[in-house]
């Protein structure tokens, strides 16, 4: 396997790829059970067909199709669970190809091997490329099998389309993160680049059919490219074309650049430090202020990514109140439908309360407080615990901070407290952009509600926070992401099943995704007393870790 | 006076993998203690408990008459650290990185900061990730010495360093040890420790095997002594002389070089019996010393 560059990249990958391969095949599993309760429910039938057309942008529901299984699918698994899934795999495989190996100096020694910059780029894009087929080609033989197994009445064509489409597209966000690390070497600006495209053209193709001035952007959307003509219903699209066309165009930048560029050009090329001594010292700057202590430095080294995370949050927000006025004057129609439709459908997504989304309450937190905005939250703590946490554990920068007379437990505490505080950053900016977002589109939100559901986000955030601490503390920095994902994935299903399974309602009781969600939607709501247990688990989460770092050994 | 390190069977075991075992350590005030061995032999574990990163397995030891679980923070306020792998954080600049770690240690180091910044040719307004691995380094001294710590714990201190700057260390070393602070070093590059060091400890295989001055140790080596004679002379008499470990006789027996463990005095004295026309004596280097303690090791394996 170490023959070339090609092997060696899988091989570096090949067990990550059993984990997204599993992962994959749970989920469309786990979605595909779900459809034989809708199938099997009487009601449906003679609604979908009077559906109003807010809703069908909305949720990219063809109302002829929803009710076969390659609809259903197309709809539950193809809008959203599928590309966010692909699309992190296409960003993270991306930016291992040149610079994550520029950041950690492998570039250099890869390239004083008699092979041209050219070969090794196209080796790591083919690397992407396999990888990202090997778990579409997992989730298409996984749907042909059920769709044997259970009865969803899948054409072979239709799926081999559809997953070759989200391989693409998954593909085309890589390439974004793939050309900005070419031609940067930063492992962080490539994803960033990677996240932001793909959340831009995500949001304009969501919200194309409310605002009229998106029409023209959404066409150039990779998003339209890839949902236009639902592949899985009627297989092969024009969009696919401009797909592959894409990742050529991105794939043919990126080689373009790295060959051209200085590689790892800061440390190479400046002139050393003692001729340009006199020039460069001139100016004392001082060290920022808040570089006083473990805590403020922490909230400086997230300075400007927390904002992104904020920001994201409240366009999506503001973009849902700003789509309010469309979809209310459907809501008639769309409360019918809703209260035909089986509320574990709903539930299973974590919109719990479907009755309410015709009010704005229901219809802003079924967008933002429901779905996207506890994933994000979840990501955003888990990120931060991992980079503040166990990065700098097993970066041994650690080691130096603990070289000075500071307590352990001074260090972790501070950290989490950082923690705190940011997360309360992206409450406090909802917070604020809801309140604007209430005025101005007047949506007559209660007040306490949207504190309390704003309070309700940021404690789930902690919560996750806390389970990522402790989890560090006792398996380690290697595993503190993967295992609290692997819970967090846990707690996001185990919410959605146990409204189906009648077996699961008790279990449902331990998720915390459970706590904050309930059994109404969060705008719809004021302060919950189960509130608290999100603020439980943070806070033993966070005792518990500080308690094991006092009396175990650092790993580098 | 209480040794500014003690420890007493020390041991740290990584699960069952051995990183330091039964270390007894003793480094008294004012010296400079060298720490040496090859890589992997337990140096930088030791360091590590030394500094409670790491927990003993079994035994116990004191920094400053302090003890290094219950007192680390006592004991890190008023010690000094380089560690030999260096991770900082590189989007910070160096005085960024600098100041956080002044700010942590709760003084005002500004203007030493300074001052070691100017002696080591240190650009202090430049990202860390932009360093060559000598510029990382001198960070990393900076922060170690700024404080002017009572002791000095240094992991390979001059890796990376250019000859210039080797040599500027070494200088503040010994205005460390003229002010009567201590310092403890590990190392691998002999001809370093034999310069700065006053007291060698050798690790081997995760022990202790030696310690001694690093002019006990060099007596304990060979030196070798290369004597012309006018005429051939019979290396057999001084073959059999005290300390001699061998002989070599070249051009036709008129050139002696001879091995010699200890004292050269009775060659020199058997020398003078013939007519010399020159004698060369080299000293044994602490590395020939080392390396005799890991031949020792290798026969026996």
């Amino acid at each position: 396997m170490l023959r070339n560059v090609y092997t060696k990249a899988i091989w570096d990958h090949r067990r990550s790829t059993i984990w997204w391969a599993v992962g994959s095949a749970a989920i469309i599993t786990w979605v595909s059970f779900v459809y034989p309760i809708l199938r099997d429910s009487d009601e449906m039938q003679g609604f979908v067909e009077e559906l109003p057309s807010g809703m069908l942008a909305l949720f990219g529901i063809d109302p002829a199709t929803y009710l076969t299984g390659a609809g259903f699918l197309q709809v539950q698994f193809f809008s959203l669970f599928g590309p966010l899934m692909m699309i992190a795999l296409g960003i993270s495989l991306a930016v291992g190809a040149t610079a994550k190996e520029e950041r950690d100096g492998t570039m250099d020694m890869l390239l004083s091997v008699p092979i041209s910059r050219v070969s090794i780029i196209t080796q790591k894009v083919l690397m992407t490329v396999t990888l990202v087929a090997v778990i579409g080609i997992t989730i298409a033989s996984t749907m042909l099998i059920l769709s044997t197994a259970i009865n969803l009445g899948l054409s072979i064509e239709g799926v081999v389309a559809v997953n070759v489409s989200l391989a693409l597209l998954g593909l085309v966000f890589g390439g974004v993160t793939l050309v900005v690390g070419a031609f940067s070497g930063k492992p962080s600006a490539a994803i960033g680049a990677g996240i932001l495209v793909a959340a831009i053209s995500w949001i304009v193709n969501a919200f194309a059919g409310l605002f009229d001035w998106l029409e023209v952007p959404s066409k150039l959307s990779p998003f339209t490219w890839y949902l236009d003509g639902s592949p899985l219903i009627n297989g092969w699209t024009t969009g696919q074309a401009w797909l592959v066309i894409a990742v050529f165009v991105l794939a043919a930048a990126s080689t373009l650049l790295f060959s051209r560029r200085n590689i790892a050009v800061d440390r190479a090329v400046v002139p050393s430090v003692s001729g340009r001594r006199s020039t460069a010292r001139s100016p004392r700057l001082r060290a920022p202020k808040l570089l006083r202590n473990v805590y403020g430095k922490s909230l400086w080294d997230r300075r400007r990514s927390i904002w992104g995370w904020a920001g994201g949050l409240v366009v999506l927000l503001l973009l849902t109140f700003a789509a309010w006025p469309t979809f209310e004057k459907d809501s008639a129609a769309i409360s019918a439908m809703i209260s035909a439709m089986p509320k574990e459908l709903f539930a299973m997504f974590g919109m719990t309360d479907p009755d309410s989304l015709a009010t704005p309450a229901g219809f802003i937190s079924s967008r933002t407080y429901q779905s996207v905005g506890p994933i994000v939250m979840m990501v955003f703590a888990i990120g931060a615990v991992s980079g503040l946490v166990a990065k700098e554990e097993s970066k041994g920068q650690l080691d130096m901070v603990l070289s000075n007379p500071v307590s352990r437990r001074l260090v972790l505490l501070e950290k989490a407290g950082a923690i705190a505080v940011l997360t309360l950053v992206i409450g406090l900016s909802l917070t604020v952009f809801g309140l604007a977002g209430n005025a101005i589109w007047d949506t007559n939100l209660n007040l306490v509600n949207l504190l309390a559901a704003n309070a309700g986000l940021v404690l789930l955030g902690l919560c996750f926070g806390g389970i990522a601490i402790a989890v560090w503390s006792v398996f380690g920095s290697g595993a503190a992401i993967g295992v609290t994902a692997a819970i967090g994935a846990a707690a996001w299903f185990l919410n959605g099943l146990g409204a189906i399974v009648d077996g699961l309602a008790p279990l449902r009781a331990v998720s915390p995704f459970y706590w904050y969600l309930g059994d109404t939607a969060p705008l719809g709501k004021g302060f919950e007393p189960q509130y608290l247990l999100l603020l439980l688990v943070a806070m033993v989460g966070t005792a518990f870790a500080t308690w094991r770092f006092e009396s175990t050994d650092l790993a580098v | 006076m209480t040794p500014v390190i003690e420890t007493s069977g020390l041991t740290k075991f990584y699960g069952t993998t051995p990183g330091i075992i039964d270390l007894d350590l003793c480094v008294e005030e004012g010296e400079v203690f060298g720490f040496i061995g090859p890589n992997g032999a337990g140096k930088s574990t030791s360091i590590r408990v030394l500094l409670n990163f790491l927990f003993p397995t079994e035994g116990s030891g004191t920094i400053l008459g302090l003890d290094i679980i219950k007192d680390s923070i006592e004991i890190r306020s008023r010690t000094g650290y380089l560690p030999g792998d260096l991770s900082m954080y590189d989007t910070m600049t160096a005085r960024e990185f600098l100041t956080y770690f002044a700010n942590l240690r709760k003084v005002d180091t500004q203007r030493e900061m300074e001052s070691l910044a100017d002696r080591f040719e240190l650009d202090l307004d430049r990202k860390i990730k932009d360093f060559s691995t000598g510029n990382r380094q001198k960070v990393g001294v900076v922060n170690a010495f700024m404080h002017e710590p009572e002791l000095l714990i240094l992991d390979e201190p001059t890796a990376g360093l250019d000859p210039l700057m080797q040599q500027e260390f070494q200088n503040l070393i010994n205005e460390v040890r003229t002010e009567g602070r201590t310092v403890f070093l590990s190392s691998h590059i002999l001809p370093e420790v034999d310069r700065i060091a006053d007291r060698v400890g050798i690790v081997r295989e995760n022990r202790l095997i030696a310690v001694d001055s690093v002019e006990a140790f060099k007596a304990k080596a060979h030196s070798t002594v290369t004597i012309q004679f006018s005429t051939a002379v019979d290396d057999t008499t001084f073959a059999a002389l005290d300390g001699v470990h061998s002989t070599e006789s070249r051009n036709g027996g008129s050139t002696l070089t001879i091995t010699v463990i200890g004292s050269v005095d009775a060659v020199i004295k058997e020398a003078a019996k013939h007519d010399v026309v020159s004698i060369s004596t080299r000293d044994s280097e602490l590395e020939e010393v080392f390396l005799s303690y890991y031949a020792v090791d290798a026969d026996a394996s």
